[in-house]
């Protein structure tokens, strides 16, 4: 008896040493549980890739403010050589920060005082071929943190479970081999015991699947595959075996709507890109997908562009939001999407409440209600060895970058880019390759004639539909935004600026200049009452692939390599 | 000690050079993919670069006069109105006015081509040519769009993108 009251104070005191204090008041770490994910809006860390369930990238924090921005600092930095894009917003639980890079490696600081905790570098271990099927650089969008651990999806396809207290593995599974067709970038997400994430490679001959995975043993509890097999429903939507490498992958990280347990998760293309390969609606590319977090069925879907040859993935997190529309608070989904239009959605079943351009968008002309069906100009889908001209170029008006809510002014703001581009058809090779590059149309990108540069960052009254403000920049805008209760938006362009506007306002009230440019996810957590700004500086990405003539030259003397800021007051 | 720093220097050296990665496919630009076997070009696109194959519509919202509006008004009571309402809110066919409309997310080609082809529902492209032009005028005036100068016409509906519903 003595004994066991003995072990038990000894576990007690184990516990207490784990969540140890440090003399502070924040624990540097405390287990993460359901509650508190659900909880996750007034947690003062960030505990998952978007802070939110609902995807909306706020912080309610406001001890920065649109008077006292001017005076935010550098507080500590910490520093890493690859020379390709950093695109993970750092993740905050206690006084843990976990940071993940490109080529998947993974840190912890501590998030006061910079202070390395602990490293893992999964970079050794990616065969190269597994980089061959990457299509936008070597990138990660950071982890979902569940119990005491730490969970990252990588370039060869693997899931890993780090124990988020010292870095050892606790488990390491392997969803797709290397080189055939599939790459993981994304952040997964954490949702009743499973870890949740979404594979790439819709320019490798893939066929999109979501896979829920047991957070304690990393066993796979279900798999949606994003594009159905014949017999399915949706299967007719694809001719003879084309369902078996036709894209739709869910690359980026989805949102989770706790109220009716929907995770609601975007799709990319259709693949390949030469859509006389594959007539049909071809869902679910392109679309949000509805599905049970338990057991992977899906509910229900929504489609923007149905046999889609211009690459507009419909990707991007969908943030979910309770907003007044003409006298009612409706339950809203939304994107900015790559097609660039601005769908705002009913989240509950589906169904388009309004939609509108928010750039210049010729290949997607509306969406027809009654037969459930995206409606595009048929005469912009290029043919083999016919060009065409359309707006947005394929990276789209928005590529994967998240377009924060704030809540307080039910503002939606998004990064933007105004470009256009023509597209051919190509002769498609005889067989499929698995793991080649296969798009089978050429492309150029251009500047959108109309259009001051080719960037911009813009604000939405979702209540309205209508835009209040805009920043035009000669560079894309290619950074996520955050938005607080300090009325302030932060977000980032290539050229090494790092900003904070007036929500209200868009006007811009500070600029830091950092050693290279952003592409990533900016954040903003509190420890001990202070509050914090984060981010990664590091360009890459999508974004280089502009390439070609009329672009490429202002991003050639960006800096390369990755830099984390802190910043306080 | 000096000799253990010095191997620490090379091995965080050696660390740096490994950790270099492999240079980024540029995937993205045809022909210089480095995927396992590139994919076989049989020809180039033909077309020079820029070349459309088609112009993509007007984006405007085409003008119509007030009195085909209205002459539009009748003939959707006579032929619309029994399943759609007769202030378009819906009935056996799908609402076409009411803000939560069908149509009003539709460009105005799309609706135009739908209507001819489609409608009335049992007697499509039963009513005379000028009379779906019309009724197109009229649902262009119901979704907010003011009358302009110039007439309503096949060619101008069917050459349409803009969407029927006015945007915000």
């Amino acid at each position: 008896m003595r004994r066991i009251v003995f072990t038990a104070l000894l576990a007690a005191l184990t516990a207490c040493a784990q969540n140890a204090t440090n003399g502070h008041g924040t624990p540097m770490w405390t287990t993460v549980t359901d509650e508190r994910l659900r909880n996750a809006a007034s947690d003062p860390g960030w505990l998952m890739y978007l802070r939110t369930y609902d995807g909306q990238g706020h912080s309610p924090l406001a001890q920065i403010t649109t008077a006292n921005v001017s005076k935010l600092h550098v507080v500590f930095t910490h520093s890493v050589s690859i020379p390709e894009g950093y695109e993970a917003p750092p993740i905050v639980n206690g006084r843990t920060m976990i940071v993940t890079t490109p080529m998947d490696r993974m840190y912890a600081l501590d998030a006061v005082t910079g202070k390395k905790l602990w490293e893992f570098d999964h970079d050794q271990d990616i065969p190269k071929v597994a980089l061959r099927t990457v299509c936008c650089d070597m990138v990660n969008r950071g982890v979902a943190l569940y119990g005491n651990n730490a969970y990252m999806a990588t370039l060869d396809n693997h899931v890993i479970a780090v124990d988020a207290r010292n870095g050892k593995v606790v488990w390491d599974k392997t969803m797709n081999p290397p080189g055939v067709g599939y790459a993981m970038t994304g952040a997964p997400l954490a949702v009743h015991g499973k870890i949740i994430i979404g594979d790439g490679g819709g320019e490798y001959g893939s066929r999109g699947v979501i896979f829920a995975l047991d957070a304690k043993t990393g066993n796979e509890v279900w798999r949606f595959y994003t594009v159905p097999s014949r017999n399915e429903p949706g299967g007719k939507t694809w001719p003879n075996d084309t369902y078996l490498h036709g894209g739709a992958d869910p690359w980026v990280t989805g949102s989770y709507d706790v109220q009716t347990n929907t995770l609601l998760w975007g799709t990319g293309n259709p693949s390949p890109w030469l859509w006389l390969q594959h007539p049909g609606q071809n869902l679910y590319s392109d679309s949000l997908v509805a599905l049970d977090p338990d057991t992977g069925k899906l509910k229900w879907y929504f489609q923007e562009t149905p046999n889609d040859p211009w690459d507009y993935d419909a990707a991007a997190t969908w943030v979910q939001a309770d907003v007044p529309i003409k006298g009612v608070t409706r339950k809203i989904v939304y994107e900015f999407s790559r097609n660039g239009w601005l769908y705002v959605l009913d989240r509950t079943n589906g169904d388009l409440i309004y939609m509108r351009r928010y750039v210049t968008a010729t290949s997607v002309l509306g969406y027809d209600r009654a037969h459930h069906i995206g409606i595009v100009d048929e005469a912009l889908k290029p043919r083999i060895g016919q060009a065409i001209f359309t707006c947005p170029a394929f990276f789209g008006g928005n590529n994967w970058w998240s377009f924060t809510y704030d809540p307080q002014l039910h503002y939606a703001i998004t990064p933007g880019m105004r470009t256009c581009m023509t597209l051919a058809g190509q002769q498609p090779p005889k067989a499929f390759n698995a793991g080649a590059f296969q798009t089978n149309e050429a492309f150029k990108v251009m500047p959108d004639p109309k259009a001051y540069g080719f960037g911009a960052l813009q604000a939405y009254d979702l209540t309205t539909g209508k835009r209040v403000w805009h920043y035009e920049t000669k560079m894309p805008w290619t950074d996520g935004t955050l938005s607080t209760d300090g009325g302030l938006v932060f977000s980032g362009t290539p050229d090494q600026k790092f900003y904070a506007f007036d929500a209200k306002t868009g006007k811009v009230l500070w600029v830091f200049h950092a050693r290279s440019g952003f592409v990533g996810q900016p954040m903003s957590y509190e420890v001990d009452g202070k509050q914090y700004i984060a981010v990664q500086s590091g360009y890459g990405g999508v974004a280089p692939f502009w390439g070609q003539a009329k672009v490429a030259p202002m991003f050639k003397h960006i800096p390369l390599g990755g830099t984390l800021y802190v910043f306080s007051l | 000690m000096r000799n253990a720093l010095l191997v620490i220097v090379l091995v965080v050296l050696a660390g740096i050079v490994q950790h270099t990665p492999a240079p980024a496919p540029s995937v993205f630009l045809p022909g210089t993919t480095t995927a396992t076997s590139p994919p076989v070009l049989l020809h180039p696109p033909l077309a020079p670069k820029g070349t459309l194959v088609t112009p993509p519509p007007s984006m405007a919202v085409p003008s119509y006069l007030p009195q085909q509006a209205r002459q539009g008004q009748i003939a959707f009571y006579g032929n619309c109105a029994e399943c759609h309402g007769a202030a378009g809110e819906g009935n056996f066919g799908p609402a076409l006015i009411t803000a939560d409309g069908n149509v009003q997310w539709q460009p105005i080609y799309y609706v135009f081509s739908y209507m001819q082809q489609h409608m009335p529902a049992g007697n499509a492209n039963d009513l005379k040519p000028e009379q779906y032009v019309d009724i197109m005028a009229f649902l262009i005036q119901a979704h907010g769009h003011p009358p302009g100068k110039r007439a309503l016409t096949a060619a101008s509906a069917s050459g349409s993108g803009a969407l029927l519903g006015a945007q915000p």
